[in-house]
Order: C-alpha cells, then sequence, then structure tokens
C-alpha cells in the first residue's frame, strides 16, 4: 500500500477533519514536555474503538509506525513520534462512575481530573494523582504507570486498574482483566500494558477501581533550613509509623520558582505532609507530624485544612513548569530509591551539581523515593558535556542506592541508554522477546525503552 | 516495508516564549476544551509561532487555528511560568487567511465595522436599526442565494438575532450627574459603544448606583469607541487611533478619582493602554495617569461599600468576563453578589468563556455556539433563574444562547441592573423604568 492510499484510507476511516498532515499542525505534535522532539506524518485522531482498530490493521498493512498519544504532559519523550503517525486518543473522552461496583470506566483519552472529580461527585476517591492530572489524559497514565504524591500511602496507576481495553498491533481488540476487584485468572496483562508505554498496544478503555473517598484531610507545611534536616525529618515522619497521604519535599529553587509570591523566606526547603482519614486520626497525625518537623528543626510550620490544602497543591504542582523562570531548558528526572536511602541520595544530588557545576533542583514525593531531580540551564551558557555528566550521575547514584531509572515518567527516548544498565541483558532480553511477541514488525511507538540496534 | 528511522532530535531548545510546555494551559481553553486538538490550544499555538518564525509557511491551517484563539487569556491565570500566551498569540499571529470569499467579505466587513461603525454613534445605531430590520423582513436570506454566500447571510442573520429587537431611543446623556448626598469621589463614565447604543438602561443604572454610592459622576462627551474590538482583530492603527482620542475626551474632563464604565472588557482594554505599542513616551504618561484610575465596576463598587440591595433573591449564577476574570483584580462580581442577603452566588457553567469574545461570533461561530451552547445546557442544572454579568458582550450573547434554547424564563442582568440602592428603592424604580422595552424591568 502506498502511503497516499495509507493515508486515504485512514481519512476515510476517521473522517479528514480528524487527520492533519499541515506542517504547522504537525509541529505541534512533534514533541511533549521533554527535550526530544521528532517529526509526525501525520496526526489520526479516532473517535472510538472501531477507528482506532481500522486505523492500526491499515498501518499494520502499509508498515507505517504508530506513535499512541495522550495529552502529551510526558517528560520522557514517550510520546515524541519516531516516524509515522500520531495517534491523539484525546476525544476518547468517554466516562462513567459505576458507584456500586466502586468502578470508573473511562475512556483513554478522558483526563485525569475529570475522574477525580466525577469520583468525588460521587463519594469516592481515585487516587492517582500526577501533578499533570489536570490535562493529562487517563490513556497517558497508564501507559506511563503514573504516580504522584499520593504514592506511598495508596500506589500509583497500575493499582487501580482492574481491565483493559487494548487494540494490538494488527487490529484485534482484546480486554484484559475486568470489573472485579480480584482476578487471579491467567497471567495478568494488565499490568504488562499498564507502563508499556504504548510499545505493546494502544490502550482505548480502562476500568479503574475506586475508593471510599477519605472523610478529612489535612496538611503541614513545614520550612526548613537546611535542606538535610528537611529530608531527616522524612524517615522520622514514616518510621513513626503514621502513613501520610503525601510527603512531598520541595527544595530552594523549586520553592523560589513556585512559591515565590507566598513566602517571604523560602529557607532551604520545604516538607508538605498531607494526612486523611478519619477525623479524629487526622488531627491526632498532624499534631505528630508537626512535631516531628519541629523536632527535626524546622523553622515556619503551616497547618492547613480544607482549600488550603488544595492551594497549596496547586502550588506543588506547578513547580515543574515554573522551574524555567530560572533557567530556558530544563530536563527533570524521575529516579526512585529505596526510602531508607533518601536522605543520602539527596546529598548526593547536590555533590554532583557541584562537581558538574549545573544547577539541579529537587522535589518530588520523598515518602515513595521517588524524586525529580530537574537539571536547569541555558544552552547558550552551560557546555552540554556538563550536563550529560549531570544526567549521567543522577542515574548512576541512583542505581548504586538500588534505585531506578523512572519512577513514574517511563523510561521514553531520554533514559533510553540506560536502560540495559539498570535492568541487566537477561532482562531486556525477555522484555524484547514480549514485545516481538506484540507487535513482530516493531510498528508500535518504535525507537522507545531501549536503544535500536546499532543505536 | 518499514519506515522506521530514527529521527528523534534531543536538543536544548531554546523556546523565545519560555514556554516549558508543561500543557496546563491545556486545560483551561476553551477552543481545546471544545475540541482537543494541539494546535487549537495555547502551547500548539505558541509551537505554530515557534514554527513560523524558524521558516514555516503561513498556510492557511496555521493561520486558522491561530486564529482560533479567544483571547480570553485564561491560559494566562493558569501558566506555571507566568507567561502570557493569549497576548503572545494575539501579537505574532499573521494576518487571517480566509477560506472562501463569502468569509473574505465577512472578514471584511467586521474590520470596517470595528474600525469605521461601531466608534460613530449615529453609525452605529443605523446598524443596530437596520440589522434587526433586514432580518425581521427576511431580506437577510437573500444574500444567501448568491452562490457561496449562504453561511454569509446565516451568519449576518444570527448577528442580527443578536441585538435587541427595539430600537433604542435616542437619548442625549447629560454630561455630569451630582451625587446623591455628599460627593466622596468624582467618576469619569465611560460608556463603552455598544452598550450606549443597545443596552442604554444599563448605563442609567450604572450611574444611578454611582451617585447613590457618593458619586459625582461626569460623561466626558468626546469620548469614543474603546478600540479593544480592532486591537483584537488585528487593526492596530484603528486602535491606537481610538486609544488616542479617549485619552484626550477624559483629560479634557478632569479632575475625577476613578473611571469606570459597564463594559468589563472596555474596562481591561482602557486599563492597558500603556502596553499599547507605538505610543509616545509622553502619550505613555498620559496613559497611565488615565489607566491608573480605571476601575471595573464590581470593583469600584467593592471599593466604595455602598448599601445596595438585589432585585431579586435566590440562586444566582455569575458570569464574570474572561478578560477581568483572568487579570490581576477578579472576582468583584463574586465578592459583590456574596455580601447581598438572600443572594447564593454560583460560577456560570462555562467552558472558560461564553464564545462572545468580542468579534469572535462574527469570525468562528462554529465555534462560539459550540461554547455557547454548553454553558446553556450546563446552566439549567445549576437551578439559577438569573445569571448576572458584567459585559454587554457577554450580556447579549447568553440571553441569545437562551433564546436559541427556549430557556428564556432564565434572566440575563448586567450587574447594574441587579443592584438597587437600599433607601432609594422607589427612585430606582423610576429611573429603570425609563429604561422600556425590555419586559423584565417590570419584575422591579
Amino acid at each position: 500500500m502506498s502511503l497516499t492510499s495509507f493515508m486515504d484510507k485512514v481519512a476515510l476511516t476517521v473522517g479528514s477533519k480528524w487527520v492533519l498532515t499541515d506542517p504547522a499542525a504537525l509541529a505541534c505534535y512533534a514533541r511533549d514536555a521533554s527535550v526530544a522532539s521528532g517529526r509526525p506524518l501525520a496526526v489520526v485522531l479516532p473517535g472510538t474503538t472501531r477507528e482506532v482498530a481500522d486505523v492500526l490493521r491499515l498501518s499494520a498493512e502499509a508498515g507505517v509506525p504508530v506513535t499512541p498519544r495522550g495529552a502529551g504532559t510526558g517528560l520522557a519523550g514517550g510520546a515524541v513520534p519516531v516516524d509515522g503517525i500520531v495517534l491523539a486518543l484525546t476525544r476518547m473522552r468517554g466516562l462513567d462512575i459505576h458507584a456500586g461496583d466502586f468502578v470508573a470506566v473511562a475512556g483513554a483519552g478522558t483526563v485525569t481530573g475529570e475522574i477525580h472529580f466525577a469520583a468525588e461527585s460521587a463519594g469516592l476517591f481515585y487516587p492517582p494523582d500526577p501533578s499533570s492530572a489536570s490535562v493529562s489524559t487517563i490513556g497517558g497514565n497508564i501507559a506511563t504507570n503514573a504516580g504522584g504524591p499520593h504514592g506511598f500511602k495508596y500506589g500509583v496507576t497500575r493499582d487501580y486498574l482492574l481491565g483493559l481495553e487494548v487494540v494490538l498491533a494488527d487490529g484485534t481488540v482484546i480486554h484484559t482483566g475486568g470489573r472485579t476487584l480480584k482476578n487471579a485468572t491467567g497471567y495478568n496483562l494488565t499490568a504488562l500494558l499498564c507502563g508499556s508505554e504504548g510499545t505493546l498496544g494502544v490502550i482505548t478503555q480502562a476500568i479503574l477501581r475506586l475508593i471510599p473517598r477519605p472523610e478529612e484531610r489535612a496538611g503541614v507545611f513545614a520550612l526548613f533550613a537546611e535542606l538535610d534536616a528537611a529530608s531527616q525529618a522524612i524517615f522520622k515522619v514514616i518510621a513513626a509509623g503514621i502513613a501520610p497521604a503525601a510527603l512531598e519535599i520541595v527544595d530552594r529553587t523549586a520553592l523560589a520558582c513556585a512559591f515565590g509570591e507566598t513566602l517571604s523566606d523560602p529557607g532551604a526547603a520545604a516538607l508538605l505532609v498531607e494526612t486523611d482519614g478519619p477525623r479524629e486520626v487526622v488531627s491526632r497525625q498532624t499534631a505528630e507530624v508537626e512535631a516531628l518537623c519541629r523536632r527535626s528543626g524546622a523553622a515556619d510550620i503551616r497547618l492547613v485544612a480544607g482549600n488550603q490544602v488544595e492551594e497549596l497543591y496547586r502550588l506543588r504542582r506547578a513547580i515543574s513548569g515554573a522551574l524555567v523562570r530560572l533557567y530556558p531548558v530544563k530536563i527533570g528526572e524521575d529516579v526512585a530509591v529505596p526510602l531508607s536511602r533518601v536522605q543520602e541520595f539527596i546529598k548526593e544530588i547536590s555533590s554532583i551539581s557541584a562537581k558538574t557545576g549545573v544547577k539541579i533542583a529537587v522535589f518530588g514525593h520523598a515518602a515513595d523515593g521517588n524524586l525529580h531531580p530537574n537539571i536547569l540551564y541555558n544552552p547558550h551558557e552551560t557546555n552540554t558535556e556538563h550536563v550529560n555528566a549531570a544526567v549521567a550521575g543522577i542515574f548512576r547514584a541512583a542505581l548504586s542506592h538500588g534505585g531506578t531509572l523512572s519512577g513514574e515518567h517511563g523510561v521514553g527516548v531520554l533514559k533510553k541508554s540506560y536502560f540495559e544498565e539498570a535492568l541487566g541483558t537477561d532482562t531486556v532480553n525477555l522484555m524484547r522477546g514480549i514485545k516481538k511477541l506484540f507487535d513482530p514488525r516493531g510498528l508500535l511507538n518504535p525507537g522507545k525503552i531501549w536503544p535500536a540496534d546499532g543505536e | 516495508m518499514s519506515r522506521i528511522s530514527n529521527n528523534i532530535e534531543i536538543s536544548a531548545h531554546f523556546d523565545p516564549y519560555r514556554c516549558s510546555r508543561c500543557g496546563f494551559c491545556l486545560a483551561s481553553c476553551p477552543t481545546y476544551r471544545l475540541e482537543p486538538l494541539e494546535p487549537g490550544s495555547p502551547r500548539g499555538r505558541l509551537i505554530i509561532l515557534n514554527h513560523l518564525a524558524s521558516g514555516g509557511s503561513v498556510t492557511p491551517a496555521a493561520a486558522w487555528f491561530l486564529d482560533r484563539c479567544l483571547g480570553c487569556r485564561a491560559c494566562e491565570s493558569v501558566c506555571p511560568a507566568g507567561i502570557k500566551p493569549a497576548r503572545e498569540i494575539l501579537a505574532g499571529r499573521p494576518p487571517s487567511f480566509p477560506r472562501s470569499l463569502s468569509e473574505g467579505f465577512l472578514e471584511w466587513l467586521w474590520r470596517f465595522g470595528c474600525g469605521k461603525v461601531i466608534p460613530r454613534p449615529a453609525m452605529l445605531r443605523l446598524a443596530l436599526t437596520l440589522l434587526p430590520l433586514l432580518r425581521r423582513t427576511r431580506l437577510l436570506r437573500l444574500v444567501a442565494f448568491f452562490p457561496g454566500f449562504a453561511p454569509l447571510g446565516r451568519q449576518l442573520e444570527q448577528i442580527a438575532a443578536l441585538l435587541p429587537a427595539a430600537p433604542q431611543p435616542k437619548g442625549k446623556r447629560a454630561h455630569r450627574f451630582p451625587s446623591h448626598g455628599k460627593e466622596k469621589y468624582r467618576v469619569a463614565f465611560f460608556t463603552g459603544c455598544i452598550t450606549e447604543a443597545a443596552l442604554m438602561p444599563v448605563n442609567d443604572a450604572a450611574i444611578e448606583l454611582l451617585r447613590h454610592a457618593g458619586c459625582t459622576v461626569v460623561v466626558p462627551p468626546a469620548q469614543t469607541c474603546c478600540g479593544a474590538l480592532s486591537h483584537h482583530c488585528g487593526d492596530r492603527e484603528a486602535a491606537i487611533r481610538l486609544a488616542r482620542r479617549n485619552l484626550a475626551a477624559f483629560e479634557a474632563a478632569e479632575p475625577f478619582d476613578f473611571v469606570t464604565g459597564t463594559a468589563a472588557a472596555c474596562v481591561v482594554h482602557l486599563q492597558e493602554y500603556p502596553e499599547l505599542l507605538a505610543l509616545s513616551p509622553a502619550e505613555r504618561n498620559q496613559a497611565q495617569r488615565f489607566s491608573s484610575r480605571v476601575r471595573d465596576f464590581a470593583g469600584l463598587l467593592r471599593e466604595l461599600e455602598p448599601a445596595f440591595v438585589p432585585v431579586s433573591t435566590g440562586r444566582v449564577a455569575y458570569h464574570e468576563s474572561c478578560l477581568l476574570r483572568h487579570g490581576a483584580n477578579s472576582g468583584g462580581i463574586r465578592q459583590i453578589l456574596s455580601t447581598m442577603p438572600g443572594v447564593e452566588p454560583v460560577p456560570a457553567p462555562h467552558l472558560g468563556c461564553c464564545g462572545s469574545a468580542g468579534g469572535y461570533f462574527f469570525r468562528h461561530s462554529e465555534v462560539a455556539l459550540g461554547l455557547l451552547d454548553a454553558e446553556i445546557t450546563a446552566l439549567k442544572n445549576t437551578g439559577a433563574c438569573t445569571v448576572v454579568t458584567d459585559n454587554p458582550g457577554c450580556l447579549l450573547f447568553l440571553r441569545y444562547g437562551l433564546d436559541r434554547h427556549n430557556m428564556d424564563k432564565i434572566r440575563v442582568l448586567h450587574l447594574a441592573e441587579f443592584l438597587k440602592p437600599r433607601r432609594s428603592a422607589e427612585q430606582a424604580q423610576i429611573s429603570v423604568m425609563k429604561g422600556a422595552g425590555y419586559g423584565y424591568y417590570l419584575i422591579l
């Protein structure tokens, strides 16, 4: 099939309004929120699972690669197209809450925040809460196994995923899992597809688990004069047996970018601790967290409740986007280390920054060991070698502490050269074998996760 | 056949707009919420501007996506990096690319209207009388008989349907209204061209409220259109010309403490006069002296804290105009309503904008109507019987939308019509009765 006849057939399938080929429109789909950029041939926006299946069948026949995409908020280049078409699923926005089953059924393009809102309106709670939730799609969250601040107590996207509707590379539609909370019937393909970054199939619909909404939530915002004192407090809170709904660390640079207007003196670091649950537990734990922070040397502690908690989160979520206020380019990393190593690891990032001379801001989900060192620089001033050294330094430090390359963003294109080093050749080969089984011709999101041969 | 080539670039792209591409603006953008297309989002539009700046050609699609920006600035209030996509897009977009003859004619007609008709009261009155007349006599339908002009005829009909049915009485406004009681402030009043011609009772009510709040109101006679409409359709020359005329007109009316008006979108534009390019340093100083005293109507009332009461109680949906909502002085209308006894204010449920957006309806009626229909449908669920707004554009457009959905039991009032002085309710009734032609005034 020639490319022209492929494009004609695709346009017939989804309607020509939903096929973009204008160079300016393509430029919009060439990038996500990372520093990677690609060159798509065309962008296709299907409206139904049927259309997705037809498009994939056509692309399999024509040998055209397909890069699935949600809202394009990824930070690892996972949705950046190497070649072929971008399959943007943003139109598939169906959402049903089945309160009786504690289940939500969402189209891949449903915005995560809409799920939060709909669940809350039904008195329920969907905990995974990536910073981009106001715009990110559930399909993208599943493809990257997105997390967020609630990881320690509530887990990540995979922990709320009961079933999937997936279109395979040849256009076959399969269903995995189901609406039951337990499922031990065969291999857990749902879990395998979650975090597969669009390389195994195109997720078109998800069945999500909802839980009862906690009765109360409250927050402690503690400012520290020393970064190390803040990271010490993290461990103390968790060691005290408190399961915080969130425990976020924000360093001086990140505070200055996103919290600048609300703080007269940002200090060296802040902890944002959220507790939730029954009213009496929340008030007791809030007091305990406050005391622990004070004992660790917190200089200024604010207790917040209700809407103020949301306001703090709003500022916290703004950090990643706000960092460009200081430097025009940022590389946002996403390593995770075992809990006992968080304090040590944060110290090591400071020394990597000092050694390479590159500014690194640190913030992240301290309670689950998932940190976001962000390398900030001006390409006109900073040598790329130093930037690369900082990136490598962060990855190697995380691995040496028994950690991993990515906690919630995925490998994408930006981390693939470290992939084999992180997992070992045998594991990677097994994964490549699985990929081959799902997508023998390698048309689904090519160029991601591991280096191509000879790369 | 495998066409895979590894052409991903990892480059420290230096973005002149400093956009981090986090995507937060997508969720706020009405056009993206209506149709989730990246080039129809603020982030996408900045990428298009970059694409054009680096040598990409201005294709009709590129121009069209840029032109579809409503200019509502929702993106600006959510941007973590603090950049202003809506203003960057307005400043950077190339002249639009009409896709058909009738679109081109409509575009020309709109520019002509903004620059030459709307700023001239006599011409505007003539247009406001003629258009509904042409509609009632179905003469507008004739346009549709010319090949290719069916959409134009439809659009002109829709625009005519926006306007109030009865032509306004040609009242000559006095230039000075002394305060009721002791004068606390002198307020220069900006009438707004469309408000004064089509919704004169709104201005009457506002002036009366200001007098009760202790203000002597002066109405500079030489004032004209604020120029926002021309500014937003890219006619910078007309925008600057109108700004200069207003600066001179208000200078002649000195001294005054504040400037206000009932059209929130115009008020925001008056506040931004110093930002207009092509002003000389002396003019910029003059503009700064003027603009620093400009307050939106709700904001000024908030400062004056007068003893007003609502004309009706119960649940009231407030529709704050986009430019005000996403500016530094947002929330005035909600705060005023929440101090009113018996009034339960709820936000009007929109996708970020009603779609009115200056002349947007003229250029992209499909998007405008999509946004309008979404808001009107959602309004039903709020249970509100009254919508209060601060902007005549939104007011006319919402009334039109309610009419389209046969929901005209819900009434749309300007904030100035929704409030009345506590002590002299009778007096207000008389002044409001003068604004005949509006059935709902009788409810007062």
